[in-house]
C-alpha cells in the first residue's frame, strides 16, 4: 500500500483503486458512481479476460468480482490471478448474485476476502466492506 | 469300436441316431423361439435367422427321413430330393448372415435376397431331375447317393460361398458375438467338409454323413446368440426361455417313449399345460424385464430435468437478483443524500420502495432456497454464531419499516443472555427476516416485539411478538405447511406461502424447535429455541 502511495504521484497519489469486474452495465455505472463518490479511482471489465488483462497490467488495490461473467469465469478468473506471482496476493471481494455454498467455499478456497450476496447489500454497504480491506 | 461301426451301418436306425435327430429338431425349435421372442422379426437379421433354421430342418430331417424310407427306393430318393432343395439355401443364409454381422448387407441388400430366390429356383428347378441326384442305392443296409454331372459345379458353388462367408470376416475387427457367429460357421464347414463331401463323394465313405449334418445345431446355436446379443439381451428372461423350453422337449422326449394309453394321454396333458403356462411365464417375465427397463429411462429422464430444473431455478434467481440490485443500490443511494437533500415526503415514499423491493429480495430466495433444503442439498455453513448479534443486524433492516407503518417495535435483551449456537450465520438471519417480514407485514397498528432469552441453561429462544389479527387455532398447524397462506392474510399481500415452511425446515436442521401461540384478535407469538454451544 505504501508503494503505491509514493509510485502514483503523478496521478493523485493518494487514491485507491478498485477493480470492478461486471458485466451488467447498469451494476457497473452504479457501483462506479458509488466508489467515485467515495474517492477511489475505478476500473471496470465486462468479462473474465479483460478483468485479468487489466489486473496483470494497471495498479490495482483490489478487486470487487462477479461470478457469473462471460470468456472467462469467475472462479477461472481467480485461478489464474493467484497462479501469478504478481497478483496472487491481490485482494478479492466476491460480489454476486450466485448463493451456491459450493461456489462460496470454492472461492473462499482460492483466498478470497468476502463473498457478498449483491441484492442483500446496498452501494454504502459494500463500500464499507472494502475499506476494511484498502 | 467295432461294435458301434456295425450298429450305424445297419438299416436299422441307431436309437442315439433317433435321439440326435430328436435333439436337434427341438434346439432348433427353442432357438427359433428365442429369437422371434426376443426380435418379432422385426429386423432383418432374425428374419434371415428364421429362413436358415427352417432350411436346416428340412435338411437333417429329410436326409433322416431317406435313410429311414430305405425300404422304398422312390420314397428315399424323393426325400433325398427335398432335403437337396433346401441344401444351397442352408449355405446362402449362413452366409447372408455373415455379411449383416459385419453390416456390410445394405450395400448389396437387392443382389442378396435375388440370389437367395435364385438359388432356390436352381435347387427346386434340378430336384425333379437326374442333374444333381441322379439316384439312390442301399449296399446292404447303407444309403449311397448317386450324385448327377450337376453336382461337381454346385460343390465349387458351395466352396466359393465357404470362401466368400469366411473370409471378408478375417479381414475386419470383429465384435465379440460375431466371433461366436464366426466359430459356429468354422464348425460348421470344417464338419460338412469333412462328413458330407470329401468321405462320401471322393472316399465312398457314406456312414459318418449325420455329423455333417447335425453340426448345424452348432451352427443355429451360436448364430442365435449373436443376433441376440446384438440386440436386446436379457440374462434373465433368456434363462426363463432356456428353462421352459428345455422341460417341453423333456415331456415331448417322454411321450414318445413306449408307454401305456393312460400314460399317454397325462403326458400329453402336462405338456399342453407347461406349454401354455411356459408362455405365460415368459411373456410375464418378458414384460417385467421391459417394465423394468422402461423405469430405468424414466428415472434417468426425471434426474436429467431434475438437474434441468435447478440450473433454471439458479440462473432465473441470478437474473432476477439483478435488476433488484439496481433498484435496491439506486434507491439506497437517493436515500443517503448521495444526490443532494431530499424531502421527507420524497424520502418516505423511497423507503417504502425499499421495502417492497427487499420482500421481492427475500421471496426470490425462498423460492431458491426450498428445493435445495427439501432434497438436502443445501450445504450448510456451521459456525459458531452471537445469535443477538445476528437478530439485531435483521431487526435494524425492518426497524425503519415498521416505524414508518406507525408501529412500535422493540428488541428486548436481558443481562447476562447466553447465545451462542452453531448455526449457518445467513441461513439463521433468514429464519430471523421471515418471522419479523411476517409481523410487520400483517401488523396494522400497535406493537412489535422482540425478546431473546434463556428458558432452559441449554438453550436460547427468539421471540416475535405482534399484535396483528392472530390466527386461529385450526389454521397453526397448517402454518409451517408447504404453499400454505393463513386465510386472514388472502387478498391482503403477496406470498409464496414458502416462508414458515422454510424458516421450520432450517431451525430443526440446527437441532432446535419452532411454534407459535396466538388468538383471534390478539395477536400472535412466533418463535424458534436454539440449543446452545455447550462451554468449553
Amino acid at each position: 500500500m505504501d508503494e503505491n502511495s509514493t509510485a502514483g504521484v503523478f496521478d493523485e497519489p493518494a487514491k485507491k483503486t478498485i477493480l470492478l469486474i461486471e458485466d451488467d452495465p447498469l451494476l457497473v455505472k452504479m457501483y462506479r458512481e458509488k466508489f467515485e463518490m467515495e474517492g477511489f479511482r475505478v476500473i471496470s471489465a465486462e468479462d473474465g479476460e479483460k478483468g485479468l488483462d487489466a489486473a496483470f497490467n494497471e495498479k490495482v488495490d483490489i478487486v470487487i468480482l462477479d461470478l457469473l461473467i462471460p470468456r472467462l469465469s469467475g472462479m477461472d478468473f481467480l485461478k489464474k490471478l493467484r497462479e501469478s506471482e504478481m497478483s496472487k496476493d491481490l485482494p478479492v471481494i466476491v460480489l454476486s448474485n450466485l448463493s451456491e455454498r459450493e461456489e462460496q467455499d470454492k472461492a473462499r478456497q482460492l483466498g478470497v476476502k468476502e463473498y457478498l450476496l449483491k441484492a442483500n447489500l446496498t452501494p454504502t454497504q459494500v463500500v464499507e466492506k472494502i475499506k476494511l480491506y484498502v | 469300436m467295432n461294435e458301434i461301426l456295425s450298429f450305424i451301418i445297419t438299416r436299422e436306425i441307431p436309437v442315439y441316431n433317433k435321439i440326435a435327430v430328436l435333439v436337434i429338431n427341438f434346439s432348433a425349435a427353442v432357438l427359433l423361439l428365442i429369437v422371434f421372442n426376443h426380435n418379432k422379426l422385426k429386423d432383418i437379421q432374425s428374419k434371415i435367422f428364421m429362413a436358415m433354421g427352417a432350411f436346416i430342418l428340412l435338411w437333417v430331417d429329410f436326409a433322416y427321413l431317406a435313410r429311414i424310407a430305405g425300404f422304398n427306393h422312390n420314397l428315399s430318393l424323393f426325400f433325398l430330393r427335398i432335403a437337396w432343395i433346401a441344401t444351397p439355401p442352408v449355405f446362402y443364409t449362413v452366409y447372408l448372415t455373415s455379411v449383416l454381422l459385419v453390416e456390410k448387407f445394405d450395400k448389396y441388400k437387392k443382389a442378396s435376397y435375388s440370389l437367395l430366390i435364385l438359388s432356390l429356383i436352381l435347387s427346386a428347378a434340378t430336384a425333379s431331375t437326374n442333374l444333381i441326384i441322379s439316384d439312390v442305392k442301399f449296399t446292404g443296409s447303407t444309403l449311397d447317393i448317386v450324385y448327377g454331372v450337376g453336382f461337381y459345379p454346385f460343390l465349387v458353388a458351395i466352396f466359393a460361398v465357404m470362401a466368400f462367408t469366411v473370409i471378408p470376416m478375417l479381414h475386419v475387427q470383429l465384435k465379440n458375438n460375431t466371433k461366436i457367429f464366426l466359430i459356429g460357421v468354422l464348425i460348421f464347414y470344417v464338419a460338412n467338409l469333412i462328413f458330407n463331401i470329401t468321405l462320401p463323394v471322393f472316399l465312398g465313405i457314406t456312414h459318418y454323413y449325420f455329423f455333417g449334418d447335425y453340426s448345424t445345431i452348432i451352427l443355429l446355436g451360436m448364430t442365435a446368440y449373436a443376433i441376440i446379443r446384438h440386440g436386446l439381451f436379457d440374462i434373465k428372461v433368456v434363462t426363463t426361455e432356456l428353462l421352459t423350453f428345455i422341460i417341453w422337449i423333456i415331456l415331448l422326449i417322454k411321450l414318445f417313449t413306449p408307454q401305456s394309453t393312460t400314460d399317454t394321454i397325462v403326458d400329453s396333458l402336462t405338456l399342453t399345460l407347461m406349454v401354455i403356462f411356459g408362455i405365460l411365464l415368459v411373456r410375464s417375465v418378458i414384460k417385467e424385464v421391459d417394465q423394468r427397463r422402461k423405469l430405468q429411462e424414466l428415472t434417468q429422464k426425471l434426474r436429467e430435468l431434475d438437474k434441468q430444473k435447478d440450473e433454471f431455478l439458479s440462473v432465473a434467481a441470478h437474473e432476477l437478483r439483478s435488476p433488484l440490485t439496481a433498484i435496491k443500490g439506486y434507491l439506497s443511494m437517493v436515500i443517503e443524500g448521495d444526490t443532494g437533500e431530499i424531502s421527507d415526503k420524497a424520502k418516505s415514499f423511497l423507503l417504502d420502495s425499499t421495502s417492497v423491493t427487499e420482500r421481492l429480495i427475500r421471496l426470490v430466495n425462498n423460492m431458491l432456497n426450498v428445493s435445495r433444503i427439501e432434497e438436502g442439498r443445501i450445504v450448510y455453513q456451521l459456525e459458531n454464531v452471537d445469535l443477538i448479534k445476528a437478530v439485531q443486524e435483521v431487526y435494524f433492516t425492518f426497524r425503519f419499516e415498521a416505524e414508518r407503518k406507525g408501529l412500535e417495535i422493540k428488541l428486548t435483551v436481558p443481562d447476562g443472555v447466553r447465545d451462542n449456537v452453531m448455526v449457518d450465520p445467513d441461513r439463521i438471519k433468514e429464519v430471523v427476516g421471515n418471522f419479523l417480514s411476517n409481523a410487520v407485514k400483517f401488523t396494522e397498528e400497535g406493537k412489535v416485539d422482540v425478546k431473546i432469552g434463556n428458558p432452559t441453561p441449554e438453550s436460547v429462544k427468539v421471540e416475535i411478538a405482534d399484535t396483528g389479527p392472530g390466527i386461529s387455532e385450526s389454521e397453526q398447524n397448517k402454518l409451517f405447511s408447504k404453499f400454505y397462506r393463513a386465510e386472514s392474510t388472502e387478498g391482503k399481500t403477496m406470498g409464496t406461502g414458502l416462508g414458515l415452511y422454510i424458516t421450520k425446515l432450517l431451525v430443526e436442521e440446527f437441532g432446535g424447535k419452532i411454534g407459535l401461540e396466538s388468538e383471534l384478535g390478539k395477536g400472535s407469538t412466533f418463535w424458534f429455541e436454539l440449543p446452545l454451544v455447550k462451554a468449553t
